[in-house]
């Protein structure tokens, strides 16, 4: 409701009879109004959600400008705007303009080429990073982390919280998650164009590298056949020996198994039976080997050298 | 606790996007300032747009400001944020000293609805040495020992009964008897030698 309360309260009325009443009350007519303008809301249905552009305080200029502002980077403004317009926008102006009767000669660019441009960039920058913190690890699970870290999810949660929903020009809305990611890939290669590689790949480190932080990433480094795996890594002479059980031939029966090489522990895992649990030594048998245990150090970011070369 | 606390939302303190582990960006991405042009109750948000506003949108380049002039409405300030969420603030009668401190309140907000902190930290990994398993600090002498096991018999730290007490200052007592005698007994032996020489 747009006006304000003193407008539905009757003034103050007060009356002398053997003693003081006060009466303030809500005029008669507010309540059937109210249902009213309820009841042909409800037969309208669902309306179209507006875009932030479609109000009527919107200054794209100043918002492009504002962008490059708050995320420290200096954006040529046309790469800017070519990196936020979709195809679907094009055509859409473009039908526009024929249904006026306009010949449709737009000089607008999309993004499909600096998206794909972007999502090379990002992609070198993300194994770089990865090959050099994590050095021990096999490159299936590198790439599977890659993926992790380059899936329409992620980058679209990226793209929503610095801001870019509101600037891309397409026809959806709300915006589906490859169109949000398709844009930060864009503006990336922006600024690859307008300040270098050099900026551009600190860009991804401290927006998309970040998003590992806090993340449990073994889900994503466990291979199919741990024990086989462990055997081919350090070879085939490891034993496994119980180390601790109880509560057997019952439902809550839990074994620790220790996986041994030469009488040297490598991994102990527990399970309700001694298969799984020698699975799960040689699970975490493997990602000591790599150097991804619970208790590793957290990913620098700050301050890393990366290699230059990527072996993959 | 107070009554306006009811309703609150309850969490822990989180950081937008990881902000701070790469670089910090203000969370502030817009903000609309309304007001009337010759209505008493704008008087300080005017003179805040006169003195003030450039400063502050030139130290804030990252903010967009609008401004809008509204005839006989009261003025306020609407401030929306990367996560999507607006904020609403009523600028009624405010000075300009006022309406600079809200809005540097806005400013330095994450956009997150105001909520009551269980704790002013929070940790994904709230355990240091591991998840607690039936077998964290057993003593391995166990796996090869054959029980019963008369160790673990009983409380592990059992004081003296009275009984025991009792018996164990007869048996004192009974030493420190014995003891006298063998003394008493020297004593007569040396006589007996003195006596002899």
């Amino acid at each position: 409701m747009s006006f304000s309360m003193k407008f539905l309260v009757k003034p103050l009325v007060i009356s002398y009879g053997n003693s003081i009443t006060v009466h303030r009350q809500i005029h008669r007519w507010v309540a059937p109004t109210l249902k009213a303008l309820n009841n042909r809301k409800r037969e309208m249905g669902p309306q179209p959600i507006n875009r932030r552009s479609d109000y009527l305080e919107w200054n794209y200029k100043a918002e492009i400008y504002s962008f490059g502002k708050r995320l420290g980077e200096d954006f040529k403004e046309d790469l800017l705007r070519e990196a936020f317009t979709e195809k679907s926008f094009i055509n859409l102006e473009a039908e526009k303009l024929m249904k006026v009767g306009v010949d449709p000669q737009l000089d607008m660019k999309d993004n499909a080429n600096f998206s794909v441009e972007g999502e090379k960039f990002i992609s070198q920058c993300v194994l770089k990073y990865l090959v050099s913190v994590l050095p021990s690890l096999p490159s299936e699970h590198i790439e599977s982390i890659h993926n992790f870290l380059l899936s329409d999810e992620k980058l679209s949660t990226v793209s929503k919280n610095i801001g870019i929903d509101d600037l891309v020009l397409t026809a959806e809305y709300p915006l589906e998650q490859s169109t949000l990611s398709r844009s930060l890939k864009s503006v990336i290669h922006a600024l690859v164009l307008s300040s270098g590689e050099e900026r551009a790949s600190k860009f991804v480190t401290d927006f998309i590298i970040t998003q590992l932080c806090g993340e449990d990433i073994t889900p994503l480094c466990t291979p199919e056949n741990p024990i086989e795996k462990l055997k081919s890594t350090v070879g085939a002479n490891i034993e496994s020996r119980i180390i601790v059980e109880s509560a057997k031939n019952t439902l809550l029966a839990n074994y620790q198994v220790g996986i041994y090489q030469e009488k040297n522990l490598l991994g102990r895992g527990c399970g309700e039976s001694p298969w799984i649990a020698e699975e799960m030594a040689a699970l975490d048998a493997l990602w000591r080997l790599w150097g991804i245990t619970s208790n590793k150090k957290p990913f620098p970011i700050k301050s890393q050298k990366i290699v230059n070369s990527v072996n993959m | 606790m107070s009554n306006s606390h009811l309703f609150m939302t309850s969490g822990f303190p989180r950081a937008p996007l990881k902000n701070g582990i790469g670089r910090y960006i203000c969370q502030l991405k817009r903000v609309t300032i309304k007001f009337c042009k010759n209505h008493g109750d704008s008087r300080g948000i005017r003179e805040f747009i006169e003195t003030e506003l450039v400063d502050f949108s030139r130290k804030n380049p990252g903010v967009v400001v609008y401004v809008k002039t509204r005839r006989h409405r009261a003025p306020c300030l609407n401030a929306e944020y990367l996560n999507g969420q607006k904020e609403y603030i009523n600028c009624h009668n405010f000075s300009k000293d006022e309406v600079n401190k809200w809005l540097h309140l806005l400013l330095s907000r994450s956009g997150k609805e105001v909520m009551r902190y269980r704790k002013m930290w929070h940790t994904d990994n709230p355990s240091i040495q591991g998840i607690w398993t039936p077998f964290t600090f057993k003593d391995p002498k166990l796996n090869v020992a054959s029980f019963p096991l008369n160790v673990y018999w009983g409380p592990p730290n059992p004081k003296p009964t009275a009984t025991e007490i009792v018996m164990e200052m007869f048996r004192k007592q009974k030493l420190e008897d014995n003891q006298t005698d063998d003394i008493t007994i020297n004593e007569k032996d040396n006589v007996k030698s003195s006596q002899g020489q």
